[in-house]
């Protein structure tokens, strides 16, 4: 019986092909989707799992007042021999310096590459974590380092590399590492996640304090007994262990490293995790009311054929199967195009959201995708089969057969929502897009980074040289360093103005030629000048936040304390936006740096940029040849800085075309059959005269209604969401209300679109045809 | 095997009630072949429903097969419709997206009796009515005969008791009309009850009594 089904099923789909390839399409869409939410969620859900000893790790963390923090990640290193000593729960310890910031140089033969992340760690750390080892045995021996599989092809192809030497550059210090062992990647889902691990040794030369409690920079891991209670384990911690230092209000605690990613504040992760899972699973959703809206439409097409089984023998329970194989056949064929887009799509999603998501990965991301498959059946197959199976037979025996399409409740509510939904995601599109562009317009953040190259380096020499040197080619207009760039400086600090000064001020060294290559305007007196010696020995400039502060009234001339020097304002610089948008706006003090850094900032002519990078590598490499060229611009650096901001955005962007699409594909459906339906009806009225406007609106209407309904529901909610979003932004985008109305005018073209078309070709054919249609 | 008694059909429209059937008697046996006759709107097409238990009534009383139909279970409703009523209908009601073949074993495939049995008997029927050639082929491929004819395979596939025949002749030309005629005489001949719809004066008379209805009620059996 069920393979007649399914050919029963299959026939039917081929016959209405239009209305099949929406539900296929529609389902594909949204199960895609779907899966992909749902897998993310796994992965984000499984971190640390690779380690066999998950369960039982931890990473210190330390609480005490870090100017603009509370809280780091991080910890001294003395935690990782103190802990284990005083609590015996905690079995072992371990101290781990990453190196990031593109700041190894690793030399493949003469050529200098960047390379980030590497680790720095002591033998008991493989006791820890679990590492593969594919060749060759670690020790830990003194100037030896273990790659990642995919390292060591990058840097020794497919030749044996075991016992090769690697020259690596750290913060100046020349290292010649002997390769003792390679270990399998690891997933993208743990913390000790890293392309190379050196030996402790390198550690000694880079940092002199290994012990005690002034760098809070390392990693420290315990490893606890089995069975340890987390709460009552930090309870002891913070009542019984006192670092000795002078911060007050200082402890360290316990975070389990599962708990790391999706709990810990120094990662916002949660709110991605959320929005995907949220947003899958709304797009799914909304797909499947699409195909209950669409089948139910098709299906009453097919009502006769039910009287027909009905009054052969065929049960409810046989009709109930029968509509249910319909769906189960309509979304199998989705659910392959689904898979078929998932391939297509993973790359880029796993490049956007740092993951390393497959299909293929073991047993329960499968299962999850099976599970996601049958509830989608089950959902979408459901109400459509209980419909048809309660279809009365002797409807079927009433002299005409024409199923008229009956007014439906649900398929109202269904639409409704659906357009609830497209409007409420098209506004939050509207002002996450606008509050992006709103912040670094230059008239808001009061600077403008369009054609600035930065590039990192050092052992530069006297940067007034190489700025002469760049100058000299016309295509730079501009040079300056300074501690770092706008939007991404925040160094925060209570030593200014005084020892009982509360307040944290932004403080930021730069040259002066800072102010020219960003564009920034000087609001009262001025900036510091090159040749004027006193400006660089007791000048400071400030903002006028700083001054409203302390209720100044002419700031210039005024005397100001930073870092216990006494210092003269000399000017006030513009509404300048230093810190990143997501800080809280603070006062700000510019001090002037001197001759070196490792920061270099050039504004370019855009209208001859390759002449200009060729001068810029051309210089830099005189003055330090052993360090590889990183040439970026400022907005790529900032897309970068951004990227959290920016994948959470393109989420939100594709789960509205997702469900844009889908209404879409639900609206054309519906019209199409409504028109198909009503063709006699529109030749008789434009027998009676109606115009091709009075049949348009006439067929529509019904759809602008509930989008009028839907519009007038969602557009208060969706208000106050945009507020409370837009209140984690320094410089607030003002929410006006031609987002909304453009939201609206978007679903409404969209309206316009869907059904468009069909009833406009409909009503302008000759009635007459229309009239012998029956 | 089939009697009603007082058997009244209505729907109530505000507060007027509407009457489809009033006050039916009618007692059939075994063998028969009944005729029922009247204008459209009479209320034929109803008491075929409601023979075939396709369709309820609001009063009365309906013995089927010695059976009180109004307490009969779903479930033996289906199994009525599986092993003993067949029906045949104008618009012939075969499924579009099924062969002719796949038509005529409906029932069958729902009394689940075996693929190799189903095609033994659909064989038989198939060659009984001359359509061998048809049998893969779809309702539309077909003449309006061949389709009625297929039609009748179907109702009779799995040897029913009673065929209800809702105007079996109305969309067919006379000669085909004639045909089908011929055909459900030879079924009667052979035992199977029949009780047809009809317009046709001539074809009423097939059946060896006419039951006329207007409004609702019977007005004169023979």
């Amino acid at each position: 019986m069920i393979t007649q089904y399914i050919k029963i099923a299959w026939r039917n789909l081929w016959r209405n092909k239009l209305s099949s390839s929406i539900n296929i399409v529609g389902l594909a869409v949204g199960l895609g989707t779907g899966i992909l939410a749902m897998l993310y969620s796994y992965n984000e859900m499984n971190y640390e799992r690779c380690h066999n000893n998950a369960n039982q790790l931890a990473k210190v963390i330390t609480y005490g007042n870090f100017g603009a923090f509370r809280q780091l990640p991080t910890t001294f290193p003395q935690a990782a021999f103190d802990l284990p000593e005083q609590f015996p729960e905690i079995k072992n310890a371990v101290r781990v310096k990453r190196i990031s910031n593109n700041q190894v140089v690793v030399f493949r033969g003469t050529e200098p590459i960047l390379e980030n992340n590497f680790l720095l760690t002591e033998a008991n750390f493989f006791e820890m974590f679990t590492y593969t080892f594919s060749e060759g045995r670690y020790t830990g021996e003194a100037n030896t380092i273990i790659l990642s599989q995919s390292m060591a092809s990058k840097y020794f192809g497919t030749q044996n590399p075991i016992g090769e030497v690697l020259k690596i550059e750290i913060f100046g210090n020349i290292f010649h590492l002997k390769l003792e062992a390679i270990y399998k990647d690891l997933p993208n889902n743990t913390l000790v996640n890293s392309p190379a691990i050196m030996s402790w040794s390198v550690a000694k030369t880079l940092f002199k304090e290994r012990r005690g409690y002034s760098d809070t920079g390392f990693d420290v891991y315990c490893q606890m007994l089995p069975n340890y209670d987390i709460k009552k384990l930090n309870t002891k911690i913070v009542a019984d262990y006192k670092p000795s230092t002078q911060l007050d209000d200082f402890h360290i605690a316990l975070m389990p490293i599962k708990d790391f990613h999706l709990k810990s504040t120094f990662e916002n992760n949660s709110a991605n995790l959320y929005l995907l899972f949220i947003g899958g699973l709304i797009a799914l959703l909304i797909a499947i009311f699409n195909y209950i809206n669409q089948s139910t439409i098709q299906y009453s097409m097919r009502t006769q054929e039910v009287g027909i089984r009905l009054s052969n023998g065929g049960g409810r329970k046989d009709i109930f199967m029968q509509f249910m194989v319909d769906t189960f056949l309509t979304t199998s064929l989705a659910f392959g195009l689904s898979l078929m887009i998932i391939s297509t799509v993973l790359p880029y999603f796993n490049q956007l959201l740092d993951t390393d998501i497959s299909l293929n990965a073991g047993l329960s991301p499968k299962l999850i995708v099976i599970a996601l498959f049958g509830l989608t059946v089950l959902l979408s197959g459901f109400y459509p089969a209980v419909v048809m199976s309660k279809v009365k037979a002797s409807l079927l025996l009433k002299s005409m057969i024409s199923p008229n399409l009956r007014k439906s409740r649900m398929r109202n509510v269904l639409t409704t929502v659906q357009f609830v939904f497209a409007i409420l995601l098209l506004q939050i599109m509207i002002v996450s897009q606008r509050q992006g562009e709103y912040m670094f317009n230059s008239d808001v953040c009061g600077f403008n980074a369009d054609n600035v190259i930065a590039i990192n380096g050092y052992k530069w020499g006297d940067l007034n040289k190489i700025k002469t040197e760049l100058l000299r080619n016309t295509s730079v207009e501009a040079v300056s360093w300074g501690q770092n760039m706008p939007a991404m400086h925040t160094n925060m600090t209570r030593s200014w103005n005084g020892p009982n000064n509360q307040r944290m001020a932004n403080i930021f060294k730069c040259e002066p030629d800072f102010l020219n290559v960003f564009n920034i305007e000087i609001d009262k007196g001025r900036f510091y000048r090159r040749d004027n010696v006193a400006d660089r020995s007791d000048g400071v400039v400030v903002n006028q936040l700083l001054v409203n502060a302390l209720a100044w009234d002419d700031p210039i001339g005024k005397s100001l304390r930073v870092w216990g020097q006494k210092r003269e304002v000399i000017g006030v610089v513009s509404n300048y936006m230093a810190a990143p948008p997501i800080f809280e706006e603070t006062p700000l003090i510019i001090m002037p740096a001197g001759n070196q850094s490792q920061n270099l900032m050039i504004l370019v002519n855009p209208n001859n940029l390759k002449d200009a990078h060729q001068h810029i590598e051309l210089v830099l490499k005189q003055a330090n040849p052993n360090y590889p060229i990183n040439l970026m611009y400022y907005n790529e650096i900032a897309d970068e800085l951004a990227k959290t901001f920016i994948s959470t955005a393109t989420i939100v962007n594709a789960f509205v075309i997702v469900i844009i699409f889908n209404a879409f594909l639900s609206l054309f459906g519906l019209s199409h059959f409504i028109v198909e339906r009503s063709k006699k009806q529109i030749g008789v009225k434009k027998v009676m005269g109606a115009s091709v406007i009075n049949v348009y609106w006439e067929l529509s209407k019904s759809f602008v209604i509930r989008f009028v309904v839907a519009f007038a529901i969602i557009t208060p909610l969706s208000y106050l969401f945009s507020v409370q979003y837009l209140s984690t932004f320094s410089r607030q985008l003002p929410l006006t209300a031609d987002i909304f109305i453009q939201s609206g005018c978007m679903v409404l073209v969209m309206i316009a679109l869907a059904t468009g078309y069909k009833i406009i070709r409909t009503a302008l054919e000759n009635p007459v045809k229309a009239l012998r249609y029956e | 095997m089939i009697d009603l008694k007082n058997i009244f059909k209505y729907y109530n429209h505000k507060s007027q009630r509407e009457y489809i059937l009033k006050d039916i008697n009618l007692s059939i046996k075994e063998g028969e072949f009944v005729s029922i006759m009247g204008p459209s709107g009479a209320g034929k097409s109803t008491l075929l429903n409601i023979i075939g238990l396709l369709d309820g009534f609001n009063e009365g009383e309906y013995r089927f097969f010695d059976t009180e139909v109004a307490t009969l279970k779903e479930k033996k409703k289906v199994d009525y419709h599986r092993n003993h009523i067949g029906f045949i209908f104008q618009a012939y009601h075969l499924i579009d997206e099924m062969t002719v073949a796949e038509n005529i074993e409906t029932s069958l495939v729902y009394k689940g009796i075996k693929r190799k049995e189903r095609q033994a008997i659909v064989a038989d029927l198939l060659d009984r009515f001359n359509i061998v050639g048809k049998k893969d082929l779809f309702p539309a491929q077909l003449s309006g005969g061949q389709q009625q004819l297929v039609g009748i395979a179907r109702a009779i596939a799995s040897k029913p008791n009673l065929l209800l025949a809702d105007e079996p002749t109305g969309n067919l030309h006379s000669s085909q009309g004639k045909m089908i005629m011929e055909v459900l005489k030879e079924l009667n001949d052979e035992g199977t009850t029949i009780i047809q719809v009809t317009h046709n004066n001539v074809f009423a008379n097939y059946g060896k009594r006419i039951i006329n209805l207007l409004d609702g009620r019977i007005e004169k059996a023979e």
